[in-house]
């Protein structure tokens, strides 16, 4: 299933910047250079083939040597330069999806199994707020409070623990929101269960019915959620990144498409749909955990096949 | 007989609005953002009335005036009046997020219709194409879409409007899967009705309560990513005064002056978070077995 959905993807964007208006050559070379050195640039990119024998190569080399491509503008091959800023987007997408599952899941539980309190409705309407928020806007407000008027947070960039803070909580609190609703509506689901009732009715403590036999049951909505705010930050903090100045993978994207660097934004999307595939992969593994009914229909068929074995031995 | 049809049907209706209606009055949280999203309409259809001043009314000797009387929410880099920018910015987020969500309703109406309806093959193809659409996240494939055919009003709105179609052709897709195996589909059949026909009169009517409810919501959303591709400078180019554009320019003095970035942005929270609570009424309304 991800293989062709990478290969579509693939084609999609090959396409659609293939026949996009405007040439590379054009806008690398600038207005100054002369026909012929259009043409020798073309041809050492190999932009005079037609545009089926451009993809095959280019998939060719991203088959075979993991090759996206070399940039128009820093001439360095567009796959080490993705490797290079990676590992930072990485390390904002996990501290805020970190923090978003703390906050979101805790508050989610809180609001379901207390429905209609004065907590549940201002989680309820706070989180309304986070999702309608432009979480740009939200990391500009959070720079005027904490960076210029209360001095506490550096305005910009990531080099220290100091300065993921503002980041993090920017994008952190943003993806709450959704995780928080999640919860809540697949816990008040759960809640009204008869299985429920019955640990109730068993004498078990609050605690132990809400943790192991509530949230466990809810779980797979959340993880779905988690996994999609996930993926999307590993491709998409592009407006985050840009308001704190921090070279991650979405500004180096925001940049290559401005200066039409096709290459970089071919490789960029590619990477970023991989990733996005193998975080699918991940919850679709995390899902066999949460719930035996899943795991069993990957686990059955071994066991009837030894326990079919032992019959004929 | 298909007389008698129609007024049944129509009578029917009469009655379902009222109730829907009783419904929705119920639910407080929706009736103010109604309420809000009107004042938001009346802004966008007459802001000379409204705004004190023009929307690119330059006065170099006043710039960056604290929030007054005289300037609501303040002036920005060039003397211009925020309050009445952002009053005329109503205008455009209204007018972008409702042309991108017709172009994304249509076509996600199609391929969701013909996916859910025909099944099988044509289904498997519609629905693969989707997944490759939803596996480029919005932002990239709404910017790529206007780094390839260049920034303007409407090849932004087209290019969140296709962000958005795979969400809907998923929907449609899903609620028509529900109709389809109904027995007046097969009633409708029997009586000799065409593909074309099922698709417009029996089957879209009965799915219509998701698919507004998605439309709603996703107004929301297009004027949210209108906001951020502005931002980045692919999006609405100023003097013209969107709120995600004045944010951008709004940026670089924002160590200074707080308000110029803070009014534009709240507007932008505030028009979000009514038509939010729209769609969170009108679903509750529209299928009272969808409240949680």
């Amino acid at each position: 299933m991800m293989i062709p959905v990478l290969i579509g993807v693939s084609f999609v964007i090959f396409s659609m910047l293939y026949f996009a208006p405007g040439d590379a050559a054009d806008v690398i070379l600038g207005d100054q250079a002369t026909l012929s050195d259009k043409q020798l640039f073309r041809a050492q990119n190999g932009l005079d083939k037609p545009f089926l024998v451009q993809y095959l190569n280019y998939m060719k080399g991203v088959i075979l040597r993991g090759d996206l491509g070399t940039s128009y503008v820093t001439r360095q091959p567009v796959t080490d330069e993705i490797i290079a800023r990676f590992p930072t987007t990485l390390r904002l997408s996990a501290l805020s999806v970190a923090l978003a599952v703390v906050i979101g899941v805790s508050v989610g539980i809180i609001s379901a199994t207390r429905q209609y309190s004065f907590i549940d409705h201002f989680a309820t309407s706070l989180s309304m707020i986070g999702v309608s928020m432009p979480n740009f806007w939200q990391g500009m407000m959070l720079i005027i409070v904490f960076a210029v008027w209360l001095r506490w947070l550096p305005p910009s960039g990531f080099s220290t623990p100091l300065h993921w803070i503002l980041p993090a909580v920017t994008v952190g609190t943003n993806a709450s929101a959704n995780i928080m609703r999640m919860t809540r509506s697949s816990m008040l689901e759960i809640i009204r269960q008869d299985y429920i009732r019955t640990a109730r009715a068993k004498g078990q403590t609050e605690r132990v019915v809400i943790m192991k036999h509530a949230l466990k049951n809810a779980l797979i909505p959340i993880i779905t959620v988690v996994g999609l705010s996930f993926g999307r930050l590993l491709g998409g903090a592009v407006l985050t990144e840009s308001i704190f100045s921090i070279a991650g993978v979405g500004k180096l994207m925001v940049d290559a498409i401005k200066l039409k660097n096709t290459p970089m934004v071919q490789g960029g999307v590619l990477f970023i749909a991989f990733v996005m595939s193998i975080v699918n992969l991940v919850v679709d593994v995390l899902y066999s955990f949460a719930d035996p009914r899943i795991r069993s229909m990957y686990t059955r068929p071994r066991t009837k096949k030894l326990a079919a074995l032992k019959e004929g031995a | 007989m298909p007389d008698l049809d129609q007024t049944t049907v129509s009578m029917k209706n009469r009655g379902q609005y009222k109730e829907i209606w009783r419904r929705f009055k119920k639910n407080k949280g929706a009736l103010l953002g109604l309420g809000f999203i009107a004042l938001l309409v009346v802004c966008a259809l007459l802001p000379k009335l409204i705004a004190p001043y023009g929307f690119d009314d330059q006065q170099l000797s006043r710039r960056f005036q604290s929030p007054s009387w005289q300037y609501p929410f303040g002036t920005d880099e060039y003397g211009r009046d925020i309050f009445s920018r952002v009053i005329y910015g109503c205008r455009i987020s209204l007018t972008l997020g409702l042309v991108s969500v017709t172009i994304s309703c249509l076509f996600g109406l199609i391929l969701g219709c013909i996916a859910g309806y025909y099944g099988k093959i044509v289904d498997n193809i519609i629905m693969r194409v989707i997944d490759v659409m939803l596996s480029i996240p919005n932002i990239l494939l709404a910017v790529s879409i206007v780094a390839a055919l260049g920034p303007s009003f409407f090849n932004l709105m087209l290019a969140i409007g296709i962000g958005a179609v795979p969400g809907y052709a998923r929907v449609v897709r899903a609620s028509i899967l529900s109709v389809k195996e109904q027995e007046y589909i097969e009633a409708a059949r029997s009586n000799g009705a065409g593909d074309f026909h099922i698709i417009m009169r029996h089957i879209i009517p009965n799915c219509m309560a998701p698919i507004i409810v998605q439309a709603t919501m996703s107004i929301a959303t297009a004027i949210l990513s209108a906001a951020g591709m502005s931002f980045i400078g692919l999006g609405i180019m100023p003097p013209t005064p969107e709120w995600g554009s004045m944010l951008a320019s709004g940026r670089a003095y924002i160590r200074d002056y707080w308000y110029v970035v803070t009014f534009p942005g709240l507007a932008i929270m505030l028009t979000v978070f009514s038509i939010n609570l729209l769609g969170d009424g009108l679903r509750d309304a529209l299928d009272p077995r969808l409240k949680s």
